[in-house]
């Protein structure tokens, strides 16, 4: 299939994981095309209309020279030598191809608007380049006054710059980081759905008392994404056994879930709608307002490549992350103490101990550690206080690539807390000989191919690994019934 | 005045303002008592049809005793026992200000007035009848632990003396009110100081003579989000009929043209601790919760739920701080750019004044952005069961903790402000220029307490930039 770029809600996540991940075609459509056209016409009038007036990188020289003024000549001698540099970061590993080409398609998304005032046949290669090979981009060094650095890359797609005809922008934008936000909100959609599921085993492995998550408290609370975790919970416990639960209240660390699933089901629509509107409003420097665009018929120098609003929103979610993670341990912990959670003690079968081997006790250790790493990554992306650049110019970085490597780091981790989570309520409802709610029957069925309850001694690790990545890889990829959405 | 209490749809922002700031009495009105009296009415009949039944802190004992049961005679005895809150065990060095004190006591109401909190109207009245009284202390440290029995020890103590019936102490020390006060004054507070920013950030722009472009109309019309919108048509109102002649010909550095995406991250966050505040004041969140009789349920329910762990407001504060430390660095970089651009006087030195000229501003700028940077850190759900005694509060609110950052990032956020106003007056003075009109009154104020710097002989800058630092919170925090 090839997705068609027309108008605004085109530009959305879907389309964009259509093409990021889904690795589907991309293509202006007619109508794109003739405004595309009309942008690219007026703005080459434009700059006849007004030689002297400063439009950076086009009657301006770049970066730290660009207070000198350029003549046309001049422009067309610095366009013929290209782009300086090829390539300038270096360290980790590459960034994944989906992420590089959700920063292509961010790239298309400015074009689309007019904004950049690119030819068609610029746009329409740029768009072609994504059938094939994009470039690999270093996954450390990347930070920059806006995002020039990932661009550096990129620009090897677009067409050879001494052949292009006058325009505003080649994507000097945040396309680096609204592309890879883009992707972090879709994944962060899918391991909320997860992590619902893993939570709701965890309850009815406790027998926590289902008045925890009592629909009554919907109204009392006030808050919608309170009462959608509480509709979410009630509707994967639904039809579980309501007798013999415990007679008096859960831990703390249950009886809060709906609360704290509520603030990342927040943190995660917050994402989402951060990155869909980012998509839909990309700026670059300069940028142009054809006619109907803006208030009026102007090229203007902006802060476009910064975008503030997704790093916040990124952070946010990889605090929710961290929250979920240690109420996580909590529920490992607990579920392995009797005297508190009245299911065996340490999880062990009747008449066993846990020195045999069949039991996932101490296993609740290995949380610890993951979620002392996920504290660090978690940390928010300030503006960094150094100034990064020789010149007066370019004196604030943008934090949106460290945000998302950030967030995705944190993700990574989640999964593996989840994981353990999860083999080890699998494992308490098959020590009790308890059944799983119907609702998720089939998801544990899911977790107990990777890891499944323990009736002889194994390498646990091993197990929770596999479940690891087969949550990342769903995550990543949708098509699982792991991720499959909560009724 | 007095603000009078019929529903939770009275427990608003405005509201809330008149009784903390502006001083207010609370008034429980006739028809919120005679709910509150009824749902105590059908309450008691609900114990008193199986007084077996599960009600944490009413048939069982608290905390680490919430397995054990209670037998009826043992039930009537602790409630009438509990008839006075222990005072709270936290200390140290600083308070939390009074107005969040009384935001406090104000939203501990609002578990009561619809009849949630399963007790009689007296209850309701002592609450309120403590706004009428000295404030208690509350200190900022020591107060993190599940729920929020921690600060409302403190609180909750200074409750006039009463009798007290079955389920009525725990209703006094349970619930969320404190995150609620913590989110409210952070609201309030913020709506107030990022007023401020835009006009200081709009008067940086005036004095560095940057470019207008960055702030076009037609920005508005492009973007997708409201904040971002927000944040360009703040700046463009202090902005207004600005000159355009004189200005530079080229672009500003990077840290004038990124303030409408900077700022609309602070509008943002601003936008998600007001929206968080306004639902927690009228979310009822004791524990246990009573739900009311409907329809053929007679006698209600009474349920234990996690109301008292209100998770919206760390997170909304730590953005607010985190936001808070970003406009500091923007605030630095402008600070310095303006007394080292070649088109303004080296330093902003006064002619035949001594040539470092105010360049300390640009100094100073430093330290408050690292501490601003210190109280950014994040709040996260501590990893520490400390209190989880027998299992059952093994997690803690960090409300008071994010809060307690606040205070200081926002102090941060003021002297760097502050810094950056001085050194704008400065360059405008300079070069005798006036700024945007809408600017003139705040140009006067800084002015007024940081006069322009000839020399610094016989002038204490210090204490000048603390009074413009002071006269700012005093602005943003009573100016209504």
């Amino acid at each position: 299939m090839t997705v068609l770029l027309n108008e605004i809600q085109d530009l959305s996540l879907s389309n964009l994981e259509r093409i990021a991940d889904g690795h589907e075609k991309v293509r202006f459509g007619g109508p794109a095309l003739a405004n595309l056209h009309r942008a690219h016409t007026e703005f080459r009038q434009f700059v006849k209309d007004h030689p002297r007036q400063f439009i950076y990188g086009v009657t301006s020289d770049y970066g730290p020279n660009a207070k000198r003024q350029i003549s046309a000549k001049e422009r067309k001698r610095l366009r013929e030598l290209g782009m300086p540099f090829i390539g300038l970061s270096f360290g980790d590993d590459y960034l994944p191809e989906t992420k590089v080409r959700a920063m292509v398609f961010a790239i298309l998304a400015l074009f689309l608007r007019g904004g950049a005032a690119v030819s068609k046949k610029f746009a329409q290669d740029l768009a072609k380049a994504l059938d094939g090979d994009v470039p690999r981009i270093p996954a450390g060094g990347l930070t920059s006054p806006g995002e020039i650095l990932p661009l550096f890359y990129l620009m090897r797609l677009m067409p050879n710059p001494s052949e292009n005809q006058l325009q505003a922008s080649g994507g000097n934008t945040a396309c680096c980081s609204v592309g890879m936000a883009s992707i972090a909100a879709i994944e962060a959609n899918r391991r909320l759905i997860v992590a619902q599921k893993v939570f709701a085993l965890s309850y009815d492995a406790m027998q926590a008392p289902l008045e925890h998550i009592d629909p009554g408290l919907k109204p009392l609370w006030g808050d919608p994404y309170e009462a959608r975790a509480i509709d979410n919970l009630s509707a994967l416990l639904k039809g579980t056994e309501n007798e013999n639960r415990r007679p008096f209240q859960a831990p703390v660390s249950y009886r809060i879930l709906p609360r704290l699933l509520g603030q990342a089901l927040r943190a995660s629509q917050r994402l989402s709608t951060t990155s869909e509107e980012s998509l839909q409003s990309m700026v670059s420097n300069p940028i142009f307002f054809p006619r109907g665009s803006g208030s009026k018929v102007e090229a203007i120098s902006t802060g476009g490549y910064h975008n503030s609003l997704l790093p916040q929103a990124l952070d946010g979610m990889a605090m929710s992350w961290v929250d979920l993670a240690e109420v996580a341990r909590r529920h490992i912990i607990k579920l392995h103490k009797g005297p508190v959670s009245h299911l065996p003690d340490r999880l062990v079968r009747d008449g066993d101990t846990f020195r045999t081997g069949r039991t996932t006790s101490y296993i609740e250790f290995v949380a610890a550690d993951f979620i002392d790493e996920m504290r660090r990554w978690a940390e928010p992306s300030l503006l960094s206080a150094g100034e990064p650049g020789a010149s007066e110019q370019d004196d604030i970085n943008a934090m949106g690539y460290i945000a998302c490597r950030n967030e995705a780091r944190v993700a990574v981790l989640f999964d593996r807390v989840m994981a353990l989570l999860a083999g080890v309520s699998s494992h308490a409802l098959d020590v009790c000989s308890r059944a799983v709610p119907t609702n998720l029957d089939e998801f544990a069925q899911e977790i107990r191919r990777d890891f499944p309850p323990v009736s002889k001694k194994r390498e646990l690790g091993k197990s929770a690994e596999k479940l690891t990545n087969r949550l990342t890889s769903a995550i990543q990829h949708g098509d699982s019934v792991l991720t499959k959405y909560i009724a | 005045m007095t603000v009078t209490l019929n529903n939770r749809q009275d427990f608003t922002l405005e509201n809330l303002k008149r009784v903390a700031i502006d001083g207010e009495s609370v008034n429980i009105s006739q028809s919120a008592k005679k709910s509150i009296n009824q749902a105590r009415k059908s309450f008691m009949a609900y114990l008193n049809s199986d007084r077996s039944r599960f009600i944490y802190g009413t048939t069982s004992g608290a905390g680490q005793h919430a397995s054990k049961r209670l037998t009826p005679k043992q039930q009537k005895e602790m409630a009438q026992r509990r008839n006075l809150v222990p005072p709270g065990g936290g200390f140290g060095p600083d308070n939390l200000p009074e107005r969040v004190v009384r935001m406090i006591i104000f939203a501990r109401l609002t578990n009561y007035i619809e009849g949630n909190a399963k007790t009689r109207s007296i209850e309701a009245e002592r609450i309120a009848q403590m706004l009428d009284n000295p404030t208690p202390t509350v200190p900022l440290s020591g107060q993190v632990g599940a729920g929020e029995i921690l600060p409302l020890a403190h609180v909750m103590s200074h409750m006039p003396r009463g009798d007290t019936e079955e389920a009525e102490p725990m209703a006094r020390i349970n619930g969320s009110p404190v995150s609620t006060a913590v989110l409210c004054d952070v609201a309030l507070a913020t709506k107030n100081r990022l007023a401020l920013a835009y006009q200081i950030f709009a008067l940086s722009i005036e004095a560095y003579q940057a470019q207008l472009a960055p702030y076009s109309a037609s920005l508005l019309r492009y973007s997708q989000s409201r904040h971002e919108k927000q944040a360009i048509r703040s700046l463009r109102y202090w902005l207004n009929k600005a000159s355009n002649t004189g200005r530079l010909p080229y672009q500003a550095p990077v840290s004038w043209r990124i303030l409408p995406p900077v700022l609309a991250a602070a509008e943002e966050a601003f936008s998600t601790v007001r929206e968080s505040a306004e639902i927690s004041l009228q979310a009822v969140t004791d524990n246990p919760v009573y739900i009311l009789p409907k329809g053929s349920d007679r006698l209600g329910r009474v349920i234990s739920t996690g109301g008292y762990h209100n998770a919206q407001a760390a997170p909304a504060i730590d953005d607010i701080n985190a936001r808070y430390a970003d406009l500091c660095t923007l605030a630095d970089r402008h600070t310095m750019k303006l007394h080292s651009a070649d088109h303004l006087p080296p330093n902003l030195a006064a002619p035949g004044g001594e040539s470092y000229g105010t360049a300390m501003f640009s100094f100073l700028q430093i330290g408050y952005g690292e501490e601003a940077r210190l109280a950014a850190r994040r709040s996260f759900l501590p990893s520490s069961e400390g209190g989880g005694i027998a299992g059952q509060n093994d997690v803690a609110s960090v409300s008071v903790f994010a809060y307690q950052k606040h205070l200081r990032s926002a102090f941060c956020l003021e002297a760097s402000l502050t810094l950056l106003a001085a050194s704008a007056s400065q360059a405008l003075w300079l070069t005798n220029r006036k700024p945007a009109h809408r600017l003139t009154p705040l140009l006067e104020q800084i002015r007024n307490l940081v006069p322009p710097v000839t020399k610094r002989t016989g002038r204490n800058l210090g204490n000048e930039l603390e009074s413009l630092q002071q006269h700012f919170e005093k602005n943003i925090v009573f100016n209504r």
